[in-house]
């Protein structure tokens, strides 16, 4: 290449510039959703066994998503929805509850409407449609997410499905089938609510409740959002709208529960949240709080034993690393490092990474470690939603899957580089903390671009790895089955029963040693978006045939510390608080009766 | 007769190449004029005309690559640099455009290949040393970033932003103290660096300064959003209209207006109430009231963009197309998304 010569242009480029340009690629602009070609790096290769396989239609799961939009683009068309992985029938086994939105408020709903699906794991692969059976098809809401637990302590898992407008708490009546007691416990909540999550913050034994609350939309409150010019009327940007405050409902123990948002020290009026998730940041035995905002500061709240203190500025989880908020959506809290100390990912819009915010000791600061472990770059073009830091190939370290979508359906008139489907995203963890996205590598699925929102992760078939379930917006849903990684590595699932602690072990932190790696997890409810999890612990355990030590610290006032001694690999134990494991089972071998909950 | 002919043609095409000179330096200056009003579509027409008249025109490609970032065509830049690039290698500031093309794409990489391209020809040219340090920090490469930043800041010692990415490159590989003086530097030549004071406030708490820690906090809070009596009375006001918003999601619209009108009794130059309240009237049919509301609400605030909406709607009802055009362009002017809008 010959010499490089500098024309006049030079000076229209530094006059449009600046003196500086990566901004573009901070702020704003960048991304390639693509990372390097997949199956070329030894890594990647080594994953390579795992793949996930879409099952959905041979599970017998029909559910498709129905944002109920006409043309008039609504705001909340493009939020929704979630999903639950959760036992509702107290067999042991997953079920999984499907969110539905549409069709919008206001709008006749004649039979035949599309409704929210509670899908029953028969435990052969397939599921059974026992929505009507169940009651629970949040009939006149237009749901959101949900979030199961068991709130009044009764043996068996509860659901609260959030909505635009009046939220709903379905009380299991333990056979199979639910109740609608909304009104009574006065939960009610009557925003527009996006994600919730259950812990017991104060330790009492009671699960209580954060629901966050979104934007200050209303059906009466169209705006006009788009190109006039061209006569085009798109979504709007959140920043169309006022954010709403989040509640915390405390559970009183007689059914009732009582709103405690501004004497717990929790308050952001102007948050537009979307995700939450409960975990122990410091490890002090109580639960803080992250909620994930749209287009405003991110908040960390540090749970004092009861009530709260805003930790956000001093803990640097608020924005960018720039100290610029975000577009958060979805969020996950998990050890991604093998440190010991849960660190903090949140998914984020287009043009703004997904953020890993890596939990330094504890105390206080986080760092936000995004580029130098190789989750900012691939991320920059995709809109993340739901998500989870889980051990897919179980390997022992925590990998990361984020389901994509734009907001905006017509986002690529807007912009030739975005595009409203977007491909979903595994990350895998290389051992030292450096991520890499794997691409098809772990199956088709992640080559085929949706309108990614709720995600959801669990072992419902019962092999000993993980699968997803995923609720993109106005689409079918999905289930992936995770076809190796039970072969991959050996692994092992607790299931903890709270005795003096809550009955479903919320906030239960699990320290395990085996093959000399310690791992950490919490038990926790929702996370991801609008979504929850299996609430099971599960380990890979990589080539570690036996676990040498279990510590589990029980979430109850004396926070005791119970420690179980060297286990088999690849198992399900059930661990009942003060009474050491109480079930291991291999898989395919029946479960106890009731789940062995009560 | 030959010579007539020739001098004829050549005079003939004399003018026209004057004519076609003149047209170009017209496309450009008027592309140029465009571009700085921040009418990046029509600028970018106007470099189109001038890339038709002379499609090897070095400003007209740069510039109007630029215009296309701008407005989010970030293939069209891309196509139009590669192709210009191949018969004219050596251009740097249509190199320089095509690697911040890439950074868009997020091909850090590619991007970096482009600049070093740039530093071979020019080891002193600042923007590419600056975005190869901010590049290899960003991909963890912290020595080379180091390398690369130190070499900005001997170029132009007094650049924030060079300052800025070594503080972050330091604190990032737990460097505190260098960090912190790196950030301060970058304070000093930005004081309403935002990035600054935030990060310095972490390498400040990571060092144990911790009075240093919370001033900067303070000082990123107030430079990060509006003050703080500001943030006060939006909060205040947020937590007591929830009854409106309440009553509006119930469509009772009667009860909404009479909450937001309790709030305007307490905030009377809260122009976001206004304009609540001008959307309500709408909705109850009272258009002179409206009027009223939506103008109160766009004299108290002019950035808000929606009262501007509803005006220009309630003008063309009365049949003030003069004012209706006028409230348009003015909602379109404060809703035009800026390059590097969240998530656009």
């Amino acid at each position: 290449m010959r010499g490089l010569r500098f024309t006049g242009a030079v000076l229209v480029a530094l006059a449009v510039f600046g003196v500086t340009w990566h901004g573009f690629a901070a702020a704003p602009g960048a991304g390639a959703a693509a990372a390097a070609p997949a199956g070329t790096k030894p890594e990647v290769a080594a994953a390579a066994a795992v793949r996930y396989t879409d099952v959905t239609k041979a599970a017998g799961i029909d559910f498709v998503h129905q944002h109920g939009g006409q043309g008039r683009k609504y705001y909340i068309e493009t939020t929704a929805a979630g999903l639950c992985f959760f036992d509702a029938d107290g067999d042991g086994r997953q079920d999984l509850y499907f969110v539905q939105s549409g069709p919008l408020p206001g709008t006749p709903r004649p039979p035949g409407t599309p409704l929210a699906r509670l899908y029953r794991n028969r435990g052969d692969g397939t599921f059974e449609d026992i929505t009507v059976k169940a009651g629970v098809s949040n009939r006149t809401g237009y749901g959101s997410g949900c979030t199961a637990a068991d709130y009044d302590q009764d043996g068996d898992v509860d659901l609260y499905v959030t909505n635009f407008g009046p939220s709903v708490l379905y009380r299991n009546n333990g056979d199979g089938t639910f109740t609608d007691v909304t009104a009574a416990a006065g939960v009610r909540n009557g925003l527009y609510a996006a994600s919730a999550a259950w812990a017991d913050y104060d330790l009492d034994g009671r699960p209580d409740l954060y629901v966050a609350n979104y934007v200050d939309f209303t059906m009466n409150d169209q705006k006009y959002c788009g190109n006039l010019q061209e006569k085009r009327r798109s979504y709007c940007h959140p920043d169309a709208y006022e954010g709403l405050p989040d509640i915390l409902y405390h559970n009183e123990g007689n059914g009732k529960f009582r709103d405690v948002t501004k004497t717990a020290g929790i308050g952001d009026p102007n948050g537009k949240s979307l995700g939450v998730v409960w975990f122990d940041f410091d490890r002090d035995g109580d639960d803080d709080l992250y909620v994930a905002n749209d287009a405003t500061p991110n908040v960390l709240y540090r749970n004092d034993g009861g009530t709260f203190t805003d930790v956000t500025l001093v803990s640097g989880t608020c924005c960018s690393e720039d100290g610029r908020p975000q577009s958060g959506m979805g969020v996950d809290a998990a050890d991604a490092d093998g440190d010991g100390w849960q660190d903090l990912f949140v998914t984020n819009l287009s043009n703004e990474p997904n953020e890993l915010y890596r939990n330094l000791d504890g105390k206080g600061p986080f760092a936000t470690v995004t580029y130098g472990v190789g989750l900012g770059e691939p991320s920059l073009l995709a809109t993340g939603w739901g998500t989870g830091l889980y051990d897919y190939d179980n390997d022992g370290d925590l990998d990361i899957v984020v389901s994509n979508g734009h907001p905006m359906d017509d986002i690529h008139v807007v912009s030739d580089l975005l595009t409203y489907e977007q491909k979903p995203a595994l990350y895998r963890n290389d051992g030292r903390g450096r991520f890499q996205e794997i691409g098809t590598a772990a199956g088709d699925v992640f080559g085929i671009p949706d309108v990614g929102r709720g995600l959801a992760i669990a072992d419902y078939d019962d092999d000993g790895d993980l699968d997803i379930a995923l609720n993109p917006n106005n689409r079918p849903g999905h289930l992936w089955r995770n076809d190796g990684g039970s072969v991959a590595g050996h692994w092992i699932s607790l299931k903890l029963v709270g005795t003096r602690s809550n009955k479903d072990a919320l906030g239960a932190f699990v320290t395990l040693t085996a093959g000399g790696r310690r791992q950490v997890r919490e038990v926790r409810s929702a996370s991801s978006y609008m979504s929850q999890n299996d609430m099971r612990l599960h380990f890979g355990l990589g080539a570690a045939t036996k676990v040498d030590a279990i510590e589990i610290r029980w979430p109850s006032k004396t926070k005791t510390v119970e420690t179980i001694g060297a286990q088999e690999a690849d198992r399900f134990l059930v661990i009942r608080e003060g009474a050491g494991v109480v079930a291991a089972l291999r898989p395919g071998e029946a479960k106890p009766s009731g789940g062995a909950r009560r | 007769m030959l010579l007539a002919t020739g001098c004829a043609g050549g005079s003939s095409g004399g003018k026209e190449k004057v004519d076609g000179a003149e047209a170009l330096a017209a496309a450009l200056d008027h592309g140029e004029a465009a571009f700085k009003d921040g009418e990046y579509v029509e600028a970018e027409k106007a470099f189109a005309e001038a890339r038709r008249l002379q499609p090897d025109n070095a400003r007209a490609v740069v510039a109007g690559a630029t215009c296309l970032l701008k407005t989010h065509h970030v293939k069209a830049a891309h196509d139009l640099l590669t192709s210009y690039l191949s018969a004219h290698p050596g251009d740097a500031a249509a190199r320089l455009t095509l690697a911040r093309t890439y950074l868009r794409e997020a091909d850090f990489d590619a991007a970096a290949v482009e600049l070093r391209k740039v530093r071979e020809a020019d080891p002193k040219n600042l923007l590419a040393l600056y975005n190869l340090g901010f590049i290899a920090y960003r991909n963890g490469q912290y020595d080379e970033a180091e390398r690369a930043l130190k070499d900005a800041i001997q170029v132009r010692p007094e650049h924030p932003e060079a300052h800025y990415t070594l503080g972050l490159t330091y604190l990032a590989q737990g460097r505190s103290a260098e960090a912190a003086a790196e950030l301060q530097e970058t304070a000093r030549l930005d004081p309403n660096h935002v990035g600054a004071h935030f990060n310095l406030a972490r390498a400040a708490a990571l060092s144990g300064n911790t009075a240093l820690a919370n001033t900067e906090r303070q000082t990123f809070a107030s430079l990060s959003g509006k003050s703080k009596a500001e943030t006060e009375r939006s909060e205040q006001v947020k937590a007591q209209s929830l009854k409106a918003v309440q009553a509006l999601m119930a469509e009772d619209f009667e009860g909404a207006l009479r909450e937001y009108r309790a709030l305007l009794v307490r905030y009377p130059d809260h122009a976001p109430l206004y304009n609540d309240i001008g959307r309500v009237q709408l909705r109850l049919g009272r258009r002179d009231e409206a009027l009223v509301s939506l103008k109160k609400a766009a004299e108290l605030d002019p950035r808000l963009s929606e009262p501007h909406y509803l005006l220009s709607n309630l003008y063309r009802e009365r049949g003030d197309q003069a004012s209706a055009d006028r409230e348009l362009r003015t909602f379109a002017t404060l809703e035009t998304i800026p390059e590097g809008k969240s998530g656009y």
